[in-house]
């Protein structure tokens, strides 16, 4: 063939002068005759190539065999005859589709035949022998070899062909037992096998040869999730206490979480569709699980929990330092990364943003951060997921701090100028309402002497610096320390006296008990003035209800004594001369359980009306638009405008109903189904 | 003629002014004409008169209301208005304005909603032959008296759209569908009555 090819080629040129002049007239003129080489092709092809022909291709069969058996053969000569196919396909007219007919039809299937002959007696072979995960190791590598191979000999037309009609013999006739095995493989954790398949099956088509197997990830992650969950649920160590709870949520999920991911990135090569289906699967058991009821919103409530404690100082949140010994920034960031990664998951975002911000202002208020940049490189990632509108709040407050840092300079030096002596260490911190998730107080109190005249002089100095703007003294925010001297004190209290960490309440109590001039009677007691809980109530204007927490405290503390050992009417209460304790600094101003809870049931009241007002909001944007609408389109797209949450069909009636009381919207009146927009 | 008839139940001791007939002529007018104050006709006869209020009718709408039905005694007032509740049983369109109104003075004053006791006697009362629903409405009323205590314009008419899809039972009744809130509660109540 090689020679004949040269003599084709030489006498072609010896013929050329004829090939260009004659030869090319005559096919402009449109005659069959064709230049000399083609002649000399087509007569190869004519006179001896139709016969031998199958003994040719047979004997490149048993060539192709041998070397797939793994013995030595002279691939080339596979690749020449390939070639002397396609070269014979030279049709007389010329056409180049016509071109690879001889080829396609001659050799191309025969051999596809043949390849698919020998794999399918492999692979029935295999499977007889072996399990399928042998199978999967076997016929991997050997499809491997195939590609690797076949560039050298075939036609790069035909590569496409020839491993369509492999990858149907080797994987699609096994698909079922693929996807059987798959689960197994999960359990297994076997990353190497579960590529090696993931791979085989991709072969076949990205798309949908591949969703079963996704459909069975999705499930699996699922429920891993929900398992993982239920088992920390029942764990005894919490107690009830909301912090626990939160951080063994949070990590459970991560857990899971990081072990698919973990996967996704070494068997599935990042597959978009599995991506999808563990987002998906997260999606689901991470907001209703053993630990969230559904319709509850628990899983936002305890990740903001658990960002509390991660950013709160003295939570006993023991970071642990990376590897390297990273800093404890880092690994502040890392924790906070991985917070953030849940928080994708989240449903009820709006319930989240609620209660992260009233931790935040507890923080802020209270002085609790642990790190300010921590701070601010928490809100920077959630406004990279959540956009502004919820952040710039956060950031609002962070302001607001700032401006009461300076604003305090700046009066307590104006008291300096004046001539005001401050009598004790006064600091206070100005937020703006509207960004800050704390009510206004609902309690009166009638403030020590020494403390309101410098709370008047301050509120002064502030609307003079802001004309027209209102101050409100959040009591029940405030915080105070107090020096005490007990008569009886020895050693270094003695001296020092005891200092005690009191709310503002506590501390108008407890500063009673230092007027001699007050109302309490007994002044020339050395314990000082004795008061009655009607005489309290008097001095303080607080109710007795809240004054009797407070006594209780102090009673138990010892710092009060109470004369009949009850908190009742007739209780006379003095201050405790044998009062005696290791620590010279005591915390007063504990926080109850009961307000706790109270404080989340009423975040979760507001939360309620805010979902309220966002659906009726979106229902008037969208009639507006659309002036008339179906219902059903209506709470369609109700439900897809709102992305903070998810807007329940019966809530969005519910809106629709108070609109049309609000004669914002009509029923038609010739399909009672539309709604007309009213404006 | 008709200021004649007028002037029979006119309330001469309003001290504004205006001439209508009040309440209490009115209930004579309906005695006179034979009707049972509890009954249906009385409600039809304030309708068809234009009364502004319950049992109130200004002259204007008096004069006007007896002109267009043609009606020049109390004979053939009633043979008017008796004709009429033939024709509410059968005229649909008919029936539902008529229905409508009733909504408007069961109102009181400048409120927007009824009272469900209101509601709760008069459904009986203009009860028609397709309005099934009524009665288990009322009993459903009945039920939640703690919860439920008014009924506004939306609901009220959006009953009679109810009883004439759902016929006597709300087993096709669907969340889903274009229907106020509270006949949300009324189907889940209806089925566990089951």
């Amino acid at each position: 063939w090689t020679k004949y090819g040269d003599s084709a080629k030489i006498t072609h040129n010896i013929f050329a002068y004829l090939n260009r002049h004659w030869i090319q007239r005559e096919q402009d003129e449109g005659s069959n005759v064709c230049d000399v080489s083609t002649l000399m092709y087509q007569l190869w092809r004519d006179q001896f190539f139709m016969s031998i022909r199958n003994t040719l291709l047979d004997s490149v069969f048993s060539l192709m065999t041998r070397i797939r058996n793994g013995q030595v053969a002279d691939i080339n000569l596979v690749k020449s005859v390939a070639d002397s196919f396609v070269s014979l396909g030279n049709d007389d007219s010329g056409i180049a589709s016509k071109r690879m007919e001889v080829y396609e039809k001659y050799f191309l299937e025969p051999f596809i035949k043949s390849s698919v002959e020998y794999y399918r007696e492999e692979a029935d072979r295999l499977l007889q022998e072996g399990s399928i995960i042998d199978y999967i190791v076997r016929v991997s590598s050997r499809l491997q070899e195939e590609d690797d191979r076949v560039e050298l000999y075939l036609h790069e037309s035909s590569l496409k062909d020839f491993k369509d009609a492999l990858n149907k013999v080797l994987v699609t006739r096994q698909k079922d037992k693929f996807y059987s095995e798959f689960e197994p493989l999960l359990d297994a954790r076997d990353s190497l096998n579960l590529k090696r398949l993931y791979s085989l099956v991709a072969r076949t088509g990205k798309g949908s040869a591949l969703d079963p197997l996704r459909d069975i990830f999705s499930a699996y992650v699922k429920k891993a999730g929900l398992d993982a969950i239920k088992q920390v649920s029942g764990s005894e160590e919490t107690g009830g206490a909301i912090a626990k709870e939160a951080r063994l949520f949070v990590t459970a999920v991560l857990g899971v979480h990081d072990l698919f991911a973990g996967l996704l990135h070494d068997a599935f090569e990042e597959d978009t569709g599995f991506s999808k289906s563990l987002d998906n699967a997260c999606k689901d058991f991470i907001n209703t699980n053993a630990m969230c009821p559904e319709g509850e919103a628990r899983a936002p409530q305890m990740l903001a929990h658990y960002c509390d404690t991660l950013l709160k100082k003295g939570s006993g949140n023991v970071r642990k330092a990376g590897a390297e010994g990273a800093s404890d920034e880092d690994s502040l960031e890392a924790q906070l990364s991985q917070a953030v990664c849940v928080f994708r998951y989240i449903k009820a975002v709006d319930v989240f943003q609620k209660f992260y911000s009233q931790h935040l202002s507890r923080r802020l208020v209270y002085e609790q951060s642990v790190s300010s940049y921590g701070e601010e490189m928490m809100i920077s990632k959630l406004k990279e997921i959540s956009g502004v509108d919820f952040t710039s709040k956060l950031t609002r407050m962070f302001t607001d701090m700032t401006l009461s840092k300076e604003m305090s300079e700046e009066f307590k030096e104006k008291c300096r100028d004046g001539d005001f002596a401050i009598p004790f260490d006064f600091d206070m911190k100005v937020l703006h309402t509207v960004s800050w998730p704390l009510k206004a107080p609902d309690t009166k109190l009638l403030l020590p002497s020494e403390l309101s005249s410098v709370c008047s002089r301050f509120t002064n100095y502030y609307q003079n610096k802001h004309n027209g703007r209102k101050l409100n003294w959040m009591w029940q925010h405030s915080k105070a320390e107090i020096k005490m001297f007990f008569p009886k004190a020895t050693g270094p209290a003695a001296k020092a006296g005891y200092i005690f960490h009191v709310s503002t309440f506590q501390l108008a109590i407890l500063m009673l008990f230092n007027d001699e001039s007050g109302p309490g009677t007994g002044y020339d007691s050395p314990n000082g003035p004795t008061l009655t809980l009607e005489q309290i109530s008097q001095a303080t204007g607080l109710d007795n209800d809240m004054i009797k927490p407070e006594l209780e405290i102090f009673c138990k503390a010892r710092v009060l004594v109470s004369s009949n050992n009850k908190i009742s009417g007739d209780s006379k209460f003095t201050l405790n001369a044998n009062f005696k304790s290791k620590h010279l600094r005591i915390n007063l101003a504990v926080s109850k359980k009961v307000e706790q809870k109270r404080e989340a049931t009423d975040t979760m009241r507001a939360v309620d009306v805010d979902r309220m007002y966002a659906i009726q909001a979106a229902i008037v944007r969208i009639m507006k638009t659309r002036k008339q609408l179906s219902h059903r389109q209506l709470v369609e797209d109700t439900i897809s405008m709102i992305k903070l949450f998810q807007a329940s069909i019966g809530d969005i009636k519910k809106g629709i109903d108070t609109l049309i009381d609000k004669e914002y919207l009509e029923r038609s009146e010739s399909n009672r189904d539309v709604y007309n927009y009213l404006a | 003629m008709t200021e004649q008839l007028f002037s029979q139940y006119q309330d001469f001791e309003r001290t504004d002014g205006k001439s209508l007939i009040g309440p209490e002529g009115f209930e004579r007018l309906s005695t006179d004409l034979g009707y049972d104050m509890s009954q249906v006709e009385p409600l039809v006869l304030m309708w068809k008169l234009g009364c502004t209020e319950m049992g109130t009718v200004p002259y204007e709408n008096w004069s006007q209301s007896l002109t267009s039905m043609r009606v020049g005694s109390l004979d053939q007032l009633r043979k008017e208005i008796d004709s009429e509740i033939d024709r509410l049983k059968s005229d649909k369109k008919e029936y539902q304005q008529f229905y409508r109104k009733m909504f408007d003075y069961l109102k009181t004053g400048k409120q927007k909603v009824i009272s469900v006791d209101y509601a709760k006697d008069i459904l009986p009362v203009i009860k028609g032959a397709d309005n099934a629903l009524f009665d288990k409405f009322v009993a459903f009323l009945d039920a939640n008296s703690e919860r439920i205590k008014t009924i506004n314009r939306d609901q009220w008419q959006s009953l009679l759209e109810l009883s004439r899809t759902m016929g006597d039972s709300l087993a096709d009744y669907s969340k889903e569908d274009a229907w106020p809130a509270l006949f949300d509660d009324f189907a889940e109540w209806e089925h566990s009555q089951k």
